[in-house]
């Protein structure tokens, strides 16, 4: 069946950032530099050949799209300026809205209003539910600042009902476009792609997608196949600045953030004050600062503001180009982050003051914020990038079996 | 350098005996890492008539050459031979030396020892032995070397100019700027050629008629051109210098034939537009595909605010092209034309038309749909590149096809949005085929050779194996034919745009004055001698000769005999091979000096040396 060619497409992903694209033409430097491109792939040039005759299927379901780590030695190879690894960035904020049946993440894509105007009814709207039953801020406050003071403020059990209601909100939309993207993956165009392994004796299915499974994990707790990716190999960066380590931070902060919370209500009264050496403590306020860092590092050299037309690295062409899409999930990261710290820290300090308690509701609102949205920002990338992993990982064995 | 003991002068030499200087070249290494070059020199001092034998490094380099002249000076060498590479690499370079010191440049004999000896052969002994013999065979020859002087030929001073296109114009133009007359003669009623039907042109967008009417101008204005317009050479004879054309004058006023006497002439016949065989993309079949010169004049037709461009009465939304239509056609999927040739060439020029049409379209059309239909884009000119990247940018689709699948083309259906599908298998994907909904499709037609019968029959010019005209070296001599006097202009020659048919035509220009201003030409003087005592009448040679005009009988009875006119005789030597009683010779290549090679070849050299 013929495709039929769409320049609406182009136009479309023009919108979402991929601002220099119409100038490629598909001489495939991009592809012969990416560490990542393999065999036939043609990756990235053949997704920009997607784009540009409007295959929006192909586009969509193409696992490469999610496999890129945006390192930008296309875009430095690039004899044209077209800036594949934008438009590779361009195309996964493309996807994302396109896997979102509510339309949110489109909103989110495009404007900075819309940014403020969903962040500000969501706080309104949690505020509210958090601050129903506030017994208000302690009088007097010679007590200090405790957390059994926060939990005053914020009642246990509205934190715990609200979070409970998140995730099950979170759970549902998260499905959502988890199922709409690997539906897409499963009925790809893209011959070869992940939709039909190869015929004969092979793994079995199962053995196959269970084997993917474990290779999925632990590709995703080393940071393999970002850890081998471009610059980060070629430039020689001091390891703490190196990007997959950085990412590293992030993500292992986040989940030992995640951890601490979840052992905090299973093993440990949430009222009771404990000491920082207390285990379950040590591990969020060490996941604290890991993460804090990562955010950190991750967002310095994006402050950076480069001339308009000059000729950058990739490495600042990467930074300049940061989206508002982008910053949405950097900044409610950090600003979660720091909060989180400064409240820790408070507890073991002798300060107190009100405003430590508009600390913690802002710390409360933002981290619901950022779960809830997360199908619609780039914190999405949690379940593409690992669904992509997955089919790869899932492809190779039954190739490898075959 | 070395100089034998017994290669001295022999005074001992006959006064009325040419003495011979035989030179052997080294040539560094290329000659004697094979041939022992001692042992040749020694060898060819025993010759008879040699009266020195000497060797060097380099021949042609200052010492060699010193070598050389500080013998004429002494006096001691009448006729040479030089021994060392082909005649094609250094015979000028010795003869220019001989002539600089008051010596005939006709009295040197070149011996291959290099290409034919010591480059091909292995094995010292056999390679010197050979290069001996040849050594040998020079020397024969160079003993009986004669004096030569070069064929003067008187030149008529005007230039006849065919076709009156951009090249012509061009080269009319500068050829009685340098004060030579001119008779151009044009075809068609108007002088312009093809570019009469373009509009704004790559890469200066200056319009076309701007272009046109400044060359027009200068020409019409001159007094030393004379322009037939409506106008076609109906039969040329002659030779440089001496040509005359038949014209025939087709209007109406003034109908009939006229005389040109030219001294040459410059072919400036352009080219024609490939026609799309029927149905070929849909041609023909579909009103809806046009030419790209078809569709620059509906733009020119359509100019002015409308913000859309209409075509048979319905707005245009989308528009394709197509390159490569009868350019680089490929055996068994292209069908033959008319001349059961297929076009393999690549016409050049269409590649950067198309995209500076796109660009010009997007121009004034900023949200149509523009796509392009390509194998390969080749722009390759100066700023050519900037009209692909400029088409490119402003979202220009271009879908890239394999040659041996070209794009479909169909009417599509009544609910379609457009009016034509074009199916594309794109070979930038996995060949994934692809549906392109167009307005008017435009092909990009290549170039084929004019037709030049009457000028290629009348004058045996060469073309090439595709139909244009071919000159005598790519590189070294770019815009002349084989027949002396007879340039190159335009494209002719071979798919050109503007920029080059202009470059061509003035190198063509300077080519002719610089042949007619000196008022004669110099011709090699190896042409054909007649030896009247011996000349019986026959005939034979006339038959024989390939060139028109070379030879003709002259005379009746006893009388009757043979001519040459040396203008056209090329000392090909096909007449020498039919006369019964050796009248005719070649000069610079007489029947006795082969025979005398031909005895030295075979001679045993021992018996020869003793």
């Amino acid at each position: 069946m013929a495709t039929r060619a769409d320049p609406r497409l182009l136009s479309n992903l023009k919108k979402y950032g991929a601002a220099d694209i119409s100038a490629c033409f598909n001489c495939g430097n991009c592809t012969a530099v990416c560490p990542l491109s393999q065999g036939n792939d043609a990756f990235p040039r053949r997704m920009i050949r997607y784009a540009q005759l409007g295959m929006k299927e192909y586009l969509l379901s193409s696992k490469e799209l999610w496999l890129c780590h945006h390192c930008g030695e296309c875009s430095e190879t690039c004899p044209r300026r077209a800036g594949p690894a934008e438009f590779m960035a361009a195309a996964r904020r493309y996807a994302i809205s396109s896997f979102d049946p509510f339309g949110l993440a489109r909103r989110l894509d495009r404007s900075v209003v819309s940014i403020a105007a969903v962040i500000l009814i969501l706080g309104v709207l949690f505020a509210a539910v958090l601050l129903w039953e506030s017994q208000g801020i302690p009088e007097g406050m010679t007590a200090g600042f405790s957390t059994a003071a926060m939990l005053d403020f914020v009642p246990f059990e509205i934190l715990h009902d609200a979070g409970i209601v998140l995730f099950v909100l979170l759970g549902v939309m998260a499905l959502i476009t988890f199922l709409n993207m690997f539906w897409a993956m499963t009925h790809s165009p893209v011959p070869g792609n992940v939709g039909k392994p190869p015929e004969g004796p092979g793994m079995f299915p199962a053995q196959a997608a269970l084997k993917a499974v474990l290779r999925t994990i632990s590709d995703v707790i080393l940071h393999s196949s970002q850890r081998d990716c471009g610059q980060d190999q070629t430039s020689r960066r001091p390891l703490l600045i190196r990007r997959w380590f950085v990412h590293l931070c992030i993500m292992g902060g986040f989940l030992g953030l995640a951890a601490a919370t979840i052992l905090d209500y299973l093993f440990k009264d949430p009222d009771l004050h404990v000491m920082p050496w207390h285990p379950i403590r040590l591990l969020g306020i060490l996941s604290g600062v890991i993460c804090t860092y990562g955010v950190t590092v991750a967002i310095l050299p994006r402050l950076k503001k480069t001339k308009p037309g000059s000729l950058m690295s990739a490495r600042q062409h990467y930074y300049s180009r940061t989206a508002p899409f982008d910053w949405l999930f950097l900044g409610l990261l950090w600003i979660i982050s720091v909060t989180g710290f400064v409240l820790t820290a408070a507890i073991y300090m002798p300060v107190a003051g009100s405003w430590l308690y508009v600390v913690f509701l802002i710390h409360v609102i933002l981290a619901m914020e950022l779960l809830i949205l997360m199908p619609f920002t780039k914190f999405a990338h949690v379940i593409y990038r690992t669904v992509a992993i997955w089919f790869q990982n899932f492809r190779k064995f039954r190739v490898a079996a075959d | 350098m070395t100089d034998l003991e017994d290669t001295q002068p022999k005074p001992e030499n006959k006064k009325d005996e040419p003495r011979v200087g035989v030179y052997v070249c080294h040539c560094g290494g290329n000659i004697s890492d094979v041939v022992d070059v001692e042992k040749v020199v020694a060898e060819a001092a025993q010759l008879p008539g040699v009266a020195v034998s000497r060797t060097n490094m380099f021949m042609c380099s200052d010492p060699g050459q010193k070598m050389i002249q500080e013998d004429i000076q002494k006096g001691l060498v009448d006729n040479f031979v030089v021994a060392a590479c082909t005649r094609s690499l250094h015979e000028t370079t010795f003869a220019s030396l001989l002539a600089r010191n008051g010596v005939n440049p006709y009295l040197l004999e070149q011996a291959n020892i290099r290409e034919q000896c010591s480059w091909p052969h292995h094995g010292q002994e056999a390679a010197t032995a050979k290069a001996f013999t040849l050594v040998r065979a020079a020397v024969a020859k160079a003993r009986r070397l004669v004096p030569l002087n070069p064929v003067r030929v008187e030149a008529t001073n005007c230039a006849l100019v065919i076709g009156g296109g951009v090249a012509g114009l061009r080269a009319a133009g500068d050829l009685s700027k340098l004060g030579i007359k001119v008779v151009l003669v044009e075809r068609e009623k108007e002088l312009g050629g093809f570019v009469r039907r373009l509009d704004a042109l790559y890469p200066d967008e200056e319009p076309a008629t701007a272009l046109l009417s400044r060359l027009v101008e200068a020409v019409r204005t001159d007094s030393g051109i004379v322009v037939h317009t409506n106008s076609e050479v109906t039969g040329i004879e002659g030779y440089i210098g001496n040509f005359t054309a038949q014209v025939r004058k087709n209007s109406d006023s003034k109908a009939g034939e006229i005389r040109i006497e030219a001294g040459t002439i410059i072919v400036a016949t352009g080219f024609r537009s490939y026609q799309p065989a029927k149905k070929e993309l849909g041609y023909q079949k579909l009103s809806r595909v046009v030419t790209l010169a078809d569709f620059n004049e509906l733009l020119v037709a359509s100019a002015g605010d409308s913000a859309v461009l209409e075509f048979e009465g319905k707005p245009v939304r989308s528009v394709g092209f197509v390159h490569c239509v009868g350019s680089r056609q490929i055996e068994g999927v292209h069908k033959p034309g008319e001349n059961g040739n297929i076009n393999r060439y690549c016409s050049r020029v269409c590649c950067t038309a198309t995209l500076h049409t796109a660009c010009r379209l997007r121009r004034r059309f900023p949200d149509m749909e523009i796509h392009d239909f390509y194998q390969d884009i080749r722009t390759y000119g100066r700023g050519h590149e900037d009209y692909y990247e400029q088409a490119s940018k402003s979202d220009v689709i271009f879908h890239r096809y394999r040659a041996e699948s070209p794009p479909r083309v169909a009417k599509a259906p009544a609910a379609d949005e457009y009016n034509l599908l074009i199916t594309v298998e794109d070979s930038l994907t996995a060949g994934e085929e692809i549906e392109v909904g167009v307005d008017i499709l435009v092909l990009a037609v290549g170039m084929m050779p004019a037709d030049n019968a009457t000028i290629i029959d009348n004058l045996k010019l060469a073309s090439s194996s595709d139909g244009f005209l071919q000159e005598v070296h790519p590189k070294l001599r770019p815009v002349e034919m084989a027949v002396n006097g007879v340039l190159l202009a335009g494209a002719c020659q071979a798919p050109k745009d503007i920029t080059e048919s202009c470059a061509s035509a003035s190198a063509a220009a300077i080519k002719a004055a610089a042949i007619l201003r000196k008022g004669y030409v110099e011709l090699d003087p190896y042409v054909v001698k007649v030896d009247l005592a011996r000349c019986e009448g026959t005939g034979l040679c006339v038959e024989e000769c390939p060139l028109d005009g070379a030879l003709h009988m002259v005379g009746e009875g006893n009388e009757r005999h043979v001519e040459v006119n040396p203008a056209i005789c090329n000392g090909c030597g096909c007449c020498v091979a039919v006369c019964p009683t050796r009248a005719l010779q070649v000069s610079g290549w007489t029947l006795d000096q082969y025979e005398a090679m031909v005895d030295a070849i075979v001679a045993d050299p021992v018996e020869v040396s003793s």
